[in-house]
């Protein structure tokens, strides 16, 4: 009589491949139920969704430069109703791809349509000079690098030419100059449907505490269109 | 040789078996070797002949377990190793969003079946110190983005025209929301005026369905509304009618 044996166990190499699957599986469950945000996409998608936004043509996108660590990009998107910008980095520790995204609605009586963002980055002590080092000690997180952005499309053919004016103040190290950017349309980058959309980074300025942005419109004949202030409440200077 | 001293040969021909392997290879071979000499057993053999044919025919242990060992590639225990390794760290990476996607689950359930788990009229009613004389489920859906929301129960302080004009009164709506995907939390937000633009009094509820208490006058009306960011308006999305008792 043959004794009952207990069978052999399964070869290696299927063994193998079936604990491949369960990784590969949960990565899938990952990705349909937006756990985890493998793409700049799929966070843009919730983003939109949870704004009820959703969907946003992607205008133009480069990388943070303020984000040295970890991937990180920047990006401008668009539909009838907004301009948003984003900025989205990838930790893979913490969910994967993840941001923000702020967002201007669209001001079709207007101009021109704008919003801002300002990104910090905090300093290292060695950036500090030497002789405001006794500063580290008690305002380290104030000590910090903006990176504003300011953004948005032009709504009225007439516009000719944006000028940006930037403002920082209140610096706790050295002061630092305003800047005045001129954007024409040689600047703009047209969307799929002609919109002329718009990306002016100004700075970085380093420990500013306060900041004060104007766009300002001008037609073919040098007459002001519009000018709004995009930084705090965001107003049309009427 | 005993079958002992046949099976360690045979092992130490093999490289890096697990213990697993390795039990489940010397079950194999012993019962292998059992069976063979059961039969010769059978045969009339006495137990040393039989034993000294079994270990003759199971052949050189060297070359058994040098074909073994062909069978156990090691690179496939390190793609098995590394695959379980990967899965234990993302199921440790993932581990707080399955967390939440099993509460979005749970609260799915609870916000589609049971709404009056999450919140109702008569809780809100009761915070208030207030009694209610009538409630009334209804069921009057409407879309919020890829959410659907459900105005399931209405609630009445004084449904008569006479005691609203001598008391006054309260109206009382509950609301669930639901995402079209069941493991994801309802986006947007939603608020209750009255007819005559009166805001609630008091709520209580999350994203997954709220109660509003609302003050009213005899015949209003409520809307449901939605805040909209962009024009800095609020959107109506639902107008429900109050079951107000008829006047006599």
């Amino acid at each position: 009589m043959k004794t009952k044996r207990p069978k052999l166990p399964m070869p290696r190499r299927r063994l193998a491949l079936l604990w491949l699957l369960v990784p590969c599986l949960l990565l899938l469950a990952a990705y349909v139920t937006d756990v985890y945000c493998f793409t700049p996409d799929q966070v843009q998608r919730m983003e939109e969704k949870r704004r009820l936004l959703e969907p946003m043509e992607i205008i133009w996108q480069a990388d943070a430069p303020w984000e040295q660590e970890v991937p990180a990009l920047i990006r401008l998107t668009a539909n009838d109703r907004a301009v948003g910008f984003s900025e989205y980095d990838f930790r893979w520790w913490y969910g994967g791809w993840q941001g923000y995204m702020s967002v201007a609605p669209r001001e079709n009586g207007r101009p021109f349509t704008a919003g801002y963002i300002w990104q910090r980055r905090q300093l290292e002590e060695r950036e500090v000079p030497e002789e405001m080092a006794s500063l580290w000690e008690g305002y380290h997180t104030s000590l910090t690098e903006e990176f504003v952005y300011v953004y948005g499309c032009v709504e009225s053919p007439e516009v000719a030419e944006l000028v940006v004016e930037f403002e920082p103040s209140e610096f706790l190290l050295a002061p630092q100059p305003s800047q005045t950017v001129r954007l024409t349309a040689a600047d703009w980058i047209i969307g799929t449907d002609g919109t002329a959309y718009f990306v002016c980074p100004l700075g970085p300025t380093r420990t500013a505490r306060s900041i004060v942005c104007y766009v300002t419109a001008y037609g073919a004949d040098g007459g002001e269109l519009g000018t709004r202030s995009v930084t705090g409440m965001g107003h049309w200077l009427e | 040789m005993t079958r002992s001293t046949y099976i360690q040969a045979v092992f130490s021909r093999l490289k890096r078996l697990t213990r697993r392997e390795r039990e489940a290879i010397r079950r194999e071979l012993d019962g292998h070797m059992e069976d063979h000499f059961e039969a010769l057993r059978e045969l009339g053999y006495d137990e040393t002949e039989a034993e000294e044919r079994t270990l003759a025919a199971m052949g050189d242990p060297a070359e058994v377990g040098r074909a073994l060992d062909r069978q156990y590639p090691f690179r496939w225990l390190i793609v098995k190793w590394a695959a379980q390794g990967l899965t234990v760290l993302l199921v440790l990476v993932l581990l707080s969003g399955w967390w939440d996607v099993l509460g979005n689950l749970a609260c799915y359930a609870r916000a589609r079946l049971w709404p009056a788990t999450i919140a109702n009229v008569e809780w809100l009613a009761r915070q208030s110190g207030r009694e209610l004389e009538l409630v009334q489920d209804m069921d009057r859906e409407f879309r919020l983005g890829t959410a659907t929301c459900r105005v399931w129960q209405i609630g009445l302080e004084h449904p008569s025209e006479q005691a609203m004009a001598e008391k006054g009164g309260m109206t009382y709506v509950a609301v669930s929301c639901w995402e079209d995907k069941p493991w994801a939390e309802p986006q947007g937000s939603v608020e209750v005026y009255s007819t005559a633009g009166v805001k609630s009094t008091r709520s209580m509820g999350g994203s997954w369905g709220m109660a509003w208490e609302i003050p009213v006058t005899f015949g209003d009306t409520l809307r449901v509304c939605w805040y909209d960011e962009l024009a800095h308006q609020y959107e109506t999305l639902l107008t429900v009618e109050l079951p107000w008792e008829e006047s006599p």
